[in-house]
């Protein structure tokens, strides 16, 4: 560790593979429940591009798609990878870097949350901690990969 | 050409993308973003009307935030863009080469925020579907929002931050060649 203060080579790649291994309950998971006159709803990523999508809204979705879940799960396969193919991930990472959203997505799920408050019951779920989960180690393990190249570069 | 000439540098394309995105924010902010039904009464929202509700509610932190994201952010990166391409097109001064890059950097990391209010109305819609006593359905506003959002990265992207480090002289201020 004293020759790598900022983690060290394998930092990203583990970062990243937490990142994609919380990805799977994010996906699978509700964010929150909603409850309205005891009618009770989920709400989740996914409920999010069927709503737009039945309001004839599906290139709004597939936007949301991307920005929202595609591109920071080629983000993170990128950082696991950069472990034995730096170059590749980097040229992936600068690509793809620009259109990965997860952090502007939570901000917008914590303001929809403050909203729907004044509207409905509102409980969160376990699916929206590991979105935020996933973000937060996308963002870290984008910024080690980073570090780590600019160290390879100067060194 | 000698060596301390130069043709204007083709900045066609972040310039066509950007105003292209400055088309884009006028339906983006006229047209309603989203309409809510709860229990008879319909609300229909536009990016500032909303931004005055969270105001209203004394929610002014988030009203700040979406205040930021939606208005600020888009017009600030088109600004800036301008500016940076009307600094490439004249050549950049020595000593602001390096707050113009800066400023480049500034405008390529805050544009995915804009997205929030996108985000925020996709969110909204797919929970709040509960037929009559509450229904949140996006309107067309939030396309054209989209829309400009995609632009401005797009434009930004296009500029490319290494012509304001371009050392020589522009042909069109070359001054005259003696006899």
């Amino acid at each position: 560790m004293a020759s790598h203060p900022r983690g060290g080579p394998h930092t990203a790649p583990a970062l990243a593979l937490t990142g994609l291994l919380l990805a799977i309950p994010a996906a699978a998971l509700p964010f929150l429940t909603v409850d309205k006159f005891g009618n009770v709803r989920s709400g989740s990523f996914v409920s999010s591009l069927e709503g737009l999508r039945d309001y004839d809204m599906s290139l709004l979705a597939l936007w949301v798609l991307i920005c929202g879940a595609l591109t920071p799960l080629f983000l993170l396969a990128a950082l696991v990878i950069s472990r034995w193919q730096p170059e590749r991930a980097r040229q992936f990472g600068h690509a793809l870097a620009h259109w990965s959203m997860p952090e502007v997505y939570v901000l917008g799920v914590l303001v929809a949350l403050t909203r729907l408050g004044s509207i409905v019951d509102v409980e969160i779920n376990a699916g929206f901690w590991c979105y935020v989960g996933m973000s937060v180690a996308l963002l870290l393990a984008w910024r080690a990969f980073r570090l780590e190249n600019l160290d390879v570069r100067t060194a | 050409m000698n060596a301390t000439t130069r043709n204007a540098p083709d900045l066609s394309r972040p310039a066509a993308l950007a105003i292209a995105a400055a088309v884009m924010l006028i339906p983006a902010n006229l047209l309603p973003i989203l309409d809510t039904q709860m229990a008879g009464d319909a609300r229909v929202d536009t990016i500032w009307s909303g931004i005055v509700e969270l105001y209203e509610s004394g929610l002014w932190p988030l009203a700040l935030i979406v205040f930021a994201a939606s208005l600020i952010i888009p017009i600030f990166k088109l600004a800036g863009l301008a500016w940076l391409m009307r600094a490439a097109r004249r050549g950049a001064p020595e000593h602001k080469r390096r707050s113009l890059t800066r400023l480049y950097a500034t405008l390529d990391i805050i544009g995915r925020w804009s997205m929030l209010d996108v985000f925020l109305v996709a969110f909204l819609t797919g929970v709040v579907r509960f037929g009559a006593p509450a229904m949140v359905v996006p309107r067309s506003g939030i396309v054209a929002f989209a829309a400009a959002v995609v632009l401005t990265i797009l434009a930004t992207r296009a500029f490319n931050p290494r012509l304001l480090w371009d050392t020589t002289v522009p042909t069109e201020e070359q001054p005259p060649l003696s006899p």
